[in-house]
């Protein structure tokens, strides 16, 4: 098992190395991501905006939209100057490239989730412990977003089909992941029993194991035309 | 060794190859020919797995490390030369040799361009890192696209110098080309690609 640990933290040490590197890199997504809160803190009341449940639809809406654009920054990296070809024609297995990306998605896409709560907890004065109990939350949700997201960009980027098939039916999709972490995350925030969210953790971590055990599957025949 | 028995591969109702045998020992350099679209880069994909084919086989000694570089780019734009190397060595699951790297820039006559991001590169500068790659990554078989397009009569002679030293430390290289009288001088076997079936000749 070890040099497959070795080879996965190299692979993931790759993915985190071209997002610094990257013109397409999180400052991007993050910018965005803030963009979005700025519009919701000046466009409400300020009685609003201290409504914790319209903070956390927005938060969710920025998430999806945001792993959206992670996912397409890191395929259109590969693809702008056709690289692909010779980074699937490698004899690793190209499911830990799959994983690859999805840890270091995740755990990127985490960061952005952090920066829209603290920019929110910053205007609001929001008890800053929040933060650190929506951690699991977002790395659960994650998975699943970022793993079918993989899946689904693939399957919508062939030469066949067409590339704004993504959001259409990436959306639907992930609508039970977004219901459920909304609920979730409102819950932890106005800091309510947790036994009575335990049906939405499972349909996360369902998503989650769904999206890994389907992306180690199908990432090698899908990234081939 | 390199075999290929029966393969067909068709896109639509297009057949592009037609029941192609092909074996190719360790080695040897072989060019491919043809005109535009008979099949010469879907062939490439197919042996190096990029493409599934509809029917056929390919199959390698075991333990064979092979190189597949497109007619494009093959870079990440934002990463210097040295950067782009390092990150494909780790998607190889290999290591760089620094020695080698900078001896290869200056075979390849590119050292003033090593702190350059690739995407300033010109085109001919961009089919000399390609080279850079393949000279510094361990593979037994290179599968090379139009490695002579965008070259200069001198980027033509030190592709092919390095071709020929390649070949004499027991590597395999197909590459297709349209440049068939540059290519004879080098390789130990041409094929041409004519009506989706291959059409053999020892050079």
């Amino acid at each position: 098992m070890q040099p497959l640990k070795v080879m996965l933290s190299k692979l993931i040490y790759n993915e985190f190395y071209l997002e610094r590197k990257s013109s397409y890199n999180v400052f991007y997504m993050s910018f965005f991501a803030i963009s979005c809160l700025m519009f919701l803190l000046f466009s409400f009341p300020l009685s609003k905006i201290t409504d914790i449940s319209i903070f956390n639809g927005f938060l969710w809406i920025i998430v999806a939209l945001s792993s959206i654009k992670l996912i397409e920054n890191s395929f259109a990296r590969e693809r702008d100057f056709s690289i692909h070809d010779l980074i699937y024609s490698s004899s690793i297995d190209s499911s830990l490239i799959f994983l690859s990306k999805l840890i270091s998605m995740n755990l990127i896409l985490t960061v952005v989730q952090l920066i829209i709560l603290l920019v929110y907890i910053l205007f609001t004065g929001l008890n800053i412990d929040i933060a650190f109990s929506l951690i699991p939350l977002f790395l659960l949700t994650n998975f699943g977003l970022v793993g079918f997201g993989i899946l689904i960009f693939l399957i919508t980027n062939t030469t066949t089909s067409k590339s704004f098939l993504f959001p259409v039916i990436f959306f639907p999709i992930i609508i039970p992941i977004l219901i459920n972490s909304s609920n979730i995350s409102l819950g932890l925030i106005v800091q309510n029993n947790t036994s009575l969210y335990i049906d939405s953790w499972l349909i996360l971590l369902t998503f989650a194991l769904l999206g890994i055990l389907l992306g180690i599957n199908l990432f090698g025949r899908l990234i081939k035309q | 060794m390199l075999t290929v028995k029966n393969l067909r591969k068709s896109f639509s109702s297009t057949c592009v190859l037609n029941d192609v045998c092909f074996s190719m020992d360790v080695g040897k350099i072989c060019a491919i020919s043809g005109s535009n679209g008979c099949g010469k880069t879907t062939f490439l994909k197919c042996i190096s797995g990029l493409v599934s084919y509809d029917s056929g086989s390919v199959e390698f000694k075991s333990n064979t490390n092979f190189l597949f570089l497109s007619d494009k780019a093959n870079i990440f734009g934002d990463l210097t030369m040295e950067e782009n190397l390092i990150v494909l060595a780790r998607y190889h699951n290999q290591n760089i040799n620094m020695n080698q790297f900078y001896d290869s820039l200056d075979k390849l006559n590119i050292k003033e361009l090593k702190n350059l991001p690739l995407k300033f590169f010109s085109q001919g500068n961009l089919q000399r890192n390609k080279l850079l790659v393949a000279m510094n990554l361990n593979w037994d078989y290179l599968f090379i696209d139009e490695p002579f397009s965008n070259l200069d009569r001198y980027g033509i002679k030190i592709f092919k110098e390095i071709f020929t030293s390649l070949k004499s430390n027991g590597k395999s290289i197909i590459f297709s080309t349209h440049h068939i009288d540059e290519s004879k001088s080098i390789c130990d076997s041409m094929i041409s690609i004519k009506n989706a079936t291959f059409k053999s000749n020892v050079v």
